[in-house]
């Protein structure tokens, strides 16, 4: 009996399970912590994760304004726009251009709610990225572009274009000084392009030596109006959809078949921009065949080089430039135009209304310098002489025709100060004469349905000069990267050798 | 828990460990900032940015000793027979790293002074990358302590610190290889899966590995763009390493090994 109850005894044994128990306790939770906490990440990153994105920065750089949030707002909800960078999403942005556009990307897709896409998909390692954008192979899908696709269709954008750089810097020292950020103006840009279709074209004559237009194209795009060159030629015709023709800066005159052309267009109700200047490139042209143009709107450019006496319009103290870069008034019809009621030119010609009889003709000035203003003749050598007295002179106006249904319309301003590249680059899309110059453009288009986006002012992250002089810099060198970690160091050593018997 | 965080950030500076880390960091700092300075543009946050790359040497430095060092000496039996929880013992010592951090940021505090005092800027996206630092730091250093907790060895904790760090450091350009590895593998499968598949399939795997980028994450912040997501990620991974390291520590308690 005795051997029987400590056998049962021996059978029922119950082995200590607590080191199992404990060991599962704690590998369970650790794997229920890294469960919990992956999914709370997960959860919040898609549900609020967009929504709880603050940008605190000065200009707002990476965030996108309302003008762009109420576009893409306005697109169906099931519209989807890719943004595909065509390279590898780079793990440092700094100091690069894509300091500014990558968070503003990011900025994009989250506040699309769900329309925008953006990705970064390098084509070497993933080649069909560009059939799967482009199946027709109809766009130039570069490596190392940005590709805004949508229905089908495809915009490239180049990082360089989402900056307006000092384009006197880039000439003198062949580098590219960005002057502002136009990121969020170039995308919007490209979507409302994508999404909305160019409404509106405008030709620029081209092949008469003229200035470049870059950046006044981007100003029209933000209009949706595709920009199209059409160039000096003895078949010259404006074209049936020129909804806006643009001779900008050119530093020869027209042809008289260019000249027909252009009037038969004006007759037609064409709306006519020129921009033209007094510089060493066309100080002899006379622009007759030009001024046949404007005479049909009774306006005419003259050969003469404006000199500005009042020095309160002068901008400048040097000598040599004070009188040919000054200020000018603002007419009040156009003040609403502009943001100053100043604007500024430089090197400019007088324009004036012209001598034709038709009453149907309504012009009106926009422009004018002060009451001290001369024009001057300028002869080959470069010499000025004043040719007439002092007096308002006019540097922009403005023609239509009354009582017609569709009249034609043109402005001409004869600085370029509002139109070239020079310019604007140098002074980007905030400066009033490019305002005023975009407030120009939308009337002519009648473009009110416009998606202006401003341009955004770089960080300033300069010193003053004065007080980074070799010494200062040496000495904060000595002090810095010797005398406090070596003082440190040296401390740890005796603290060590003070301790280490301890 | 303040006694365990008392005599952890004491011993920092009775030991070189403390005045050398602080030193490393003083010279790194100061050398991104001098290299600016000297070109007339100053930008903190660009300095910030930079030395959350040193974590990979500065983070060992600190956190090897942290338990290997009671181990090796014999006295982390302190921590399983003082009336202090091991948690708090855990959470202690993980406070007295991370002031030693802030500590070291003293000469970034500096040469914002000195910034400002030359008319610098120091803006809204320089506070970001402040904040950044403070939370990458604390991830780091948990992940240090967990290194600390698993050997007795200084030199194998510092090296399993460095390689954790230096694989999240590494994450985007490895979601790239996966992502391309793949791509080649499905390819060359059998499935026949059509290129758009494949495409998506090798999204997924980039985004999904790359959402664990902590550096990706907070990149914004010095552009002052603030996200709150980001630092509740930090703050997880922190949370789980410091939990890791208790059960570790724990696991004495019972473990018959």
């Amino acid at each position: 009996m005795a051997n029987s109850n400590e056998i049962k005894k021996k059978n029922s044994v119950v082995s200590d399970k607590r080191n199992t128990n404990l060991k599962w306790f704690s590998v369970m939770s650790a794997i229920l912590l890294i469960a919990i906490v992956l999914v709370i990440n997960i959860l919040f990153d898609s549900i609020l994760g967009d929504k709880l994105v603050f940008d605190l920065s000065a200009t707002g750089q990476n965030a996108v304004s309302d003008v762009t949030v109420d576009y893409i707002n306005s697109l169906p909800a099931d519209a989807h726009i890719r943004i595909v960078g065509l390279f590898d999403k780079p793990s440092n942005i700094k100091d690069t251009p894509y300091e500014y556009i990558i968070p503003l990307l990011d900025n994009y897709a989250a506040k699309s709610g769900g329309r925008i896409s953006v990705e970064y998909v390098n084509p070497q390692s993933y080649p069909a990225i560009r059939t799967e954008l482009d199946p027709q192979g109809m766009f130039d899908l570069k490596e190392g572009l940005f590709a805004v696709a949508y229905n089908g269709r495809v915009i490239t954008v180049n990082a360089y274009d989402c900056f307006t750089y000092d384009q006197s810097y880039l000439n003198t020292y062949n580098y590219m000084l960005p002057t502002s950020n136009i990121a969020e103006n170039t995308f919007t840009n490209t979507i409302v392009n994508l999404t909305r279709g160019y409404q509106h074209k405008a030709y620029f004559v081209t092949g008469l030596r003229e200035a470049s237009h870059v950046q006044i194209s981007n100003i029209l795009a933000a209009f949706g109006c595709e920009s199209v060159d059409l160039p000096a030629s003895d078949t010259f015709a404006v074209p049936a959809d020129c909804d806006l023709l643009i001779i900008n800066g050119i530093n020869s005159d027209i042809s008289e078949r260019m000249s027909q052309a252009m009037i038969d267009y004006i007759n037609d109700g064409g709306k006519i921009l020129v921009a033209v200047d007094f510089s060493g490139n066309n100080s002899t042209e006379q622009y007759l065949h030009l001024n046949t143009v404007l005479h049909e709107m009774n306006l005419h450019v003259d050969p003469y080089l404006l000199l500005e006496n009042d020095t309160s319009y002068q901008l400048s103290t040097d000598p040599q430039s004070a009188r040919v870069n000054s200020q000018v008034d603002v007419f009040s019809e156009y003040a609403t135009f502009s943001t100053e009621p100043n604007l500024t030119i430089s090197y400019a010609r007088p324009v004036r209304s012209y001598d034709t009889p038709y009453s149907y003709i309504m012009v009106s000035p926009v422009l004018s310098t002060s009451a001290k203003a001369t024009a001057n003749l300028v002869d080959s050598e470069g010499h000025a002489s004043q040719f007439a007295n002092e007096g308002i002179y006019y540097v922009g106006y403005y023609s239509t025709f009354d009582g017609m249904a569709v009249p034609p319309e043109m402005y001409v301003f004869s600085s370029m100060t509002f139109t070239s590249d020079d310019y604007i680059s140098q002074y980007g899309y905030n400066n009033r004469n490019v305002v005023f110059i975009r407030n120009v453009l939308r009337s002519l288009l009648k473009a009110d349905d416009s998606t202006i986006v401003p341009a955004k002012a770089l960080a300033d992250y300069s010193i003053n000069p004065n007080k980074v002089t070799k010494n200062s810099a040496n000495a904060l060198m000595v002090s810095l990267l010797i005398v406090v970690p070596a003082g440190l160091v040296i401390t740890g050593v005796l603290v060590y050798s003070k301790r280490k018997n301890l | 828990m303040f006694a365990i965080f008392k005599r952890e950030f004491l011993s920092y500076f009775r030991s070189p460990v403390g005045y050398v880390a602080i030193a490393l960091f003083s010279f790194l700092s100061g050398y991104l900032f001098i290299n600016q300075f000297g070109t007339g543009m100053v930008n903190i946050s660009s300095e910030i940015i930079s030395l959350r790359s040193f974590f990979i040497v500065i983070v060992p430095i600190i956190t090897m000793g942290l338990f290997a060092d009671d181990k090796k000496r014999g006295t982390e039996i302190i921590f399983y027979t003082s009336p202090i929880s091991l948690f708090d013992a855990v959470v202690g010592k993980f406070l007295a790293a991370l002031s030693l951090f802030g500590i070291m940021f003293i000469n970034v505090i500096a040469h914002m002074i000195i910034t400002k005092s030359c008319n610098g800027v120091v803006d809204v996206g320089t506070w970001g990358s402040v904040i950044v630092f403070f939370f990458l730091a604390a991830m780091f250093i948990s992940i240090g302590i967990f290194a600390s907790a698993i050997t007795d060895s200084q030199i194998i904790s510092a090296i399993l610190c460095f390689l954790l760090i230096l694989i999240t450091q590494l994450i985007t350009s490895m979601a790239n290889f996966v992502a391309s590895f793949m791509a080649s593998l499905l390819s060359a499968s059998i499935w026949g899966l059509d290129a758009s598949k494949i495409a998506s399939v090798c999204d997924g795997v980039i985004e999904g590995i790359s959402w664990l980028d902590p550096f990706a994450k907070t990149q914004d912040f010095r552009y002052g763009v603030f996200s709150v997501s980001p630092l509740i990620f930090c703050f997880s991974v922190a949370l789980i390493f410091i939990y890791l390291t208790y059960r570790l520590l724990e696991k004495k308690r019972w473990s018959q090994a």
